[in-house]
This record gives C-alpha cells, structure tokens and sequence, in this order.
C-alpha cells in the first residue's frame, strides 16, 4: 500500500489491525502508533472508514428490504440448485452435499481414469494436475498441456468440489515440484501462491516453454497492470524457447484483447489457428478473432 | 458495539457464543445443525457487509452479486480445512462481527479489483456541480470552513502537538480527519469502543480542534 501524501509513516495496518483499533483491544503504545500512521495515511484511514460503514448496526428500512431481497434470491437459488446443481453453495445441506460430491467427483473421475487408461491411477503429482485439467476449465486462459473443456464460469475457486487442500497435501507427500504445486494452486485459484511456486519453478535452468506460460496465466489471473505486462513477457519468453507453443500465443492474444490492442489480439489469434486448427480451444480462437476483426 | 439486536435478523438465542460457534464450525465442516445454526445467525448480516462494501467500492446493482460473493465468502471459511475459523481467536461479538466484516470486505475488495482490471473502465468523471446537484456531499464540504482542504495543507503534527489533551492528541486528530474528510458523523464514530468516546464527547473534540484551526489560519 502506498502513501498519498508523501509523508513517511511506516507501514501500512492490516485489515485485522484496524478491526483491532476499533474494538479497542490493542496495547495502548500499538493504538497510539496506529493513530499516527493513519493520521499521515490517507490509505489507511480510508480504509478504517470503510470498516466503520460497513460495521454500522444501524440498518435503515430500505436497507433491510435489500437484505431481504437478496436473502429471498438466495433461497430460490437454493431450491432450483437442490433440483439442478447438487454442489451449489446455498443449497439446505450444502456442505453436507459439498463433501459428497467431493468425494463423488475425486472417485468418479477416478474410476473414468482407471476405466480408460494404463496405467489405471496417477502415478506422479504431474498426472494428478493433469487429472485435474480433463475435469473442467474456470477461467479463459490455456495452462500448458491443457486438454480442451468449455469455460465453467463460477466465482467460486473450487470449480468441482474437488477437495484441494486434502490433494496438495497429497502431492507434497508424493514430492511434487514447484511448478506442479503451481499448476494445482493455479485450479485451485489460489494465485498468489501459484506465482510463488511457478516463479520458484521459472528460477530453475532449462525451466520450459510451459513453465513460462503458465506462470504467465499465474500474473494474468491476478490482474493489475504491472502483473499484466509480466504475463506478457512470459509468453513471449515461452514463444522464445518454443515459438510454435500454442498456448501461450493463445494467452497472448487474449492479454492483448484486454488491453485493448485489438489488431495484435487479431494476429495473434491468426497465428494461433495456423498451429491449432481443429482443437476446441481453436473453435473458441475463431470466435475470439472474428469479435475482434468486427 | 454490544448492541447486536439493532440488527433486526441477527439472534444469539442460543448457549452457544458467536464467537465459539466460529469456532465449532470450523472445527466440524460437515455438522448439518451446526451450520444452520451459522446461517441463521451470519447470513444475513454477511449480505448486508458484501452489499455496503460493494456500495462503498463502487455502483453495483444487482442482488444476484451479493449472493456470488457470498459463496465466495463461505469458500474463503472453508478452505484448508476451516483453517480461518478454527484459528479464530475472539471471543466477544465485536471480534466476531469483526472476523466476518474482514472476510466479506476482502471479497468484495478482490471483486472489485478484478472487475476494474478486466474492464480497464475509464475513471468516471464528474464535476463538483453535477455532484452538488446530485444530492452528493463532498468529503469536508462545509460553508463556513473548508476544513478538509485546509486539513490537506496544514501541518497536522503540529495540530497533534498543540492539543491540550495530550494522552488523546492522535486520537483526536484522527476523529478530526474521519470527520470533515471521511464523512463519518459523531453518532457513527462513537459506536466503535475503539475510541471510548460518547457522541457528546466526539463533538466536544471536534469543535476543540475546528476553533484552534480557525483561530491557527484566520476566518476562511
């Protein structure tokens, strides 16, 4: 966090340390300190002031009718999702439900796995992920060796109900590397410790193409303009070591179609369907440059 | 901030504290009861915390987010076994409605962001006049003393040093600024104990410091 006047006071406070300030439970020398950076501290005190309207028990009528909406849209999603999508949150039981389907989902896809290839379960932390990758797809962007699903949009950051703590555990027992740590943060949506396992991978000599693309996904996924541009610059590393790498020219064109740089997003979505142009992911390409050529 | 009630939907008519129930549900993820028990007494109040700091982030509209975000909330409890809610440490209601405020600003804030960056909208402008006849008020506005204006220019230390109240000066300054630059009233800064003041006691200050910024800079 920066300061915005250009006085010099310290560190910025955590979310739990201004909850703190206002609860009134911190050492008087630590409230006070607090007191002078917020004072110095546009940012922070901004933020202070966000928690106090927020925290505020009053409710006015309009107010609480909102609520009241709201919660009343909340149980109809309940009741279409106890008809229709048996893992939404919202659901009367749904955590009971959660975990069936989690475990429903880990052993169906398991058994899937067992019924159609040899050898008949993941052998390696890397066949876990790429288990993972067949099972669906949350976000627009292509990881390395990603087979083609349609995008599942949900803002959740487990998109199946898949358990992925209980797996990464899993993974670092059966030793995995840091780029597959990065890759199941990365489906996990855990992005900030995806670009510390992938940035540790990318340090790593003779790190590949796909090593760089994904931790391109890894910066992209987490938006801001200097994690944009670092994205960029690992696709185009990617491109280096493998300039027919497919994904990250996938990955490219769409960093350029969200920073509005229409005609390299169109090139870049041709030059993708010159390497790909039979895959799902190149139906979506041809839909994606036909968009931006409009 | 003892007085929960004035939420109309948010009971404690149980034996079980706000703050041991955090505690119980991350403890047992998969307790049916225990979890209705979370929801009738959360859920509503974690509605209207994503549907403030979203109103308070930016324009937003549509009810449907809300609920997104709270799924989104209810994964942030969850996730690494329930580690937030077993490490929980509170134990009073402030600490809990606290704990669940932090949750629920830190999703909006990260919805947000990934809004602005996807979009990459440009900054809406508006003039002071269009915001004056919008009804808006701007931060520090005042007819007879631009205090936040004056606030942005004066040396605030000195402000600090010069209270008579010294044991409280950085506090003081702090209700001052939260005041004519924030926009919070009295009545909503004495409801934090934070800052153990009446309402009376905060106006008191308030008017302390705005004379001794008159009488510093001369009549405006």
């Amino acid at each position: 966090m920066k300061a915005t006047n250009g006085m010099d006071h310290g560190q910025c406070l955590s979310d739990e340390t201004l909850t703190e300030y206002l609860e009134g439970v911190l050492d008087p020398a630590i409230t006070t300190a607090c007191e002078v950076h917020m004072i110095g501290c546009d940012h922070c005190r901004e933020e202070l002031a966000l928690y106090m309207r927020v925290m505020q028990l009053n409710i006015t009528p309009a107010e609480d009718a909102h609520i009241n909406r709201i919660a009343d849209s909340w149980d109809r999603r309940k009741h279409v999702s106890s008809d229709t999508l048996p893992a939404a949150w919202g659901h009367k039981n749904f955590f009971l439900a959660l975990m069936t389907v989690a475990v429903a989902a880990v052993f169906g896809v398991l058994l899937f796995w067992s019924s159609t290839h040899k050898p008949p379960e993941p052998q390696s932390p890397a066949e876990v992920v790429q288990l993972l990758l067949a099972q669906g797809r949350a976000s627009e962007l292509r990881l390395d060796q990603q087979p083609y699903t349609p995008t599942t949009r949900t803002r959740g950051r487990e998109v199946s109900g898949v358990d992925y703590g209980l797996i990464a555990s899993e993974m670092v027992y059966m030793g995995a590397d840091s780029y597959a740590m990065g890759r199941l943060y990365l489906l996990q949506k855990d992005f900030a410790r995806a670009t510390s396992e992938l940035e540790k991978a990318e340090k790593q000599s003779g790190a590949s193409a796909g090593v760089h693309n994904d931790l391109g996904v890894a910066y992209l996924e987490r938006g801001g303009e200097i994690n944009i541009r670092k994205a960029a610059e690992e696709f185009r590393y990617a491109l280096q070591i493998n300039p027919d790498f497919a994904p990250a020219v996938y990955n490219l064109a769409i960093v350029s179609e969200r920073t509005d740089a229409l005609s390299q997003a169109e090139a870049q979505w041709k030059r993708y369907l010159e390497l790909d142009s039979t895959s799902g992911w190149a139906g979506e390409a041809r839909s994606r440059l036909e968009k931006v050529s409009r | 901030m003892s007085e929960s009630t004035r939420f109309p939907w948010y009971g404690t008519d149980d034996d079980l504290s706000s703050a041991d129930l955090l505690r119980e549900c991350g403890r047992k993820l998969t307790d049916r009861d225990l979890w209705q028990k979370f929801q009738q007494r959360f859920q509503k109040l974690i509605f209207m915390y994503l549907a403030r700091a979203l109103r308070f982030r930016g324009p937003y509209e549509a009810k449907d987010l809300v609920n997104d975000l709270t799924q989104d909330v209810y994964m942030r409890l969850l996730q690494n076994d329930g580690r937030m809610l077993r490490s929980f440490k509170g134990a009073t209601e402030f600490s809990v409605l606290a704990f669940l405020a932090r949750v629920s600003v830190s999703v909006a804030t990260d919805y947000h962001r990934a809004q602005m960056t996807g979009k990459r909208q440009a900054a809406q402008v508006v003039s002071l006049e269009e915001a004056r006849e919008s009804g808006v008020t701007l931060a520090g506005e005042s007819a007879e003393l631009n205090v936040a204006a004056i606030l942005s220019w004066i040396d605030v230390e000195r402000l600090v040093d010069s209270d008579a109240d010294r044991k409280h000066a950085t506090r003081n300054v702090l209700i001052f600024k939260l005041h004519h630059i924030d926009g919070l009233t009295s009545d909503e800064i004495a409801r934090f104990p934070g800052f153990d003041l009446t309402r009376s006691g905060i106006e008191t200050i308030l008017q302390r410091l705005k004379a001794r910024l008159q009488k510093r800079i001369g009549k405006i």
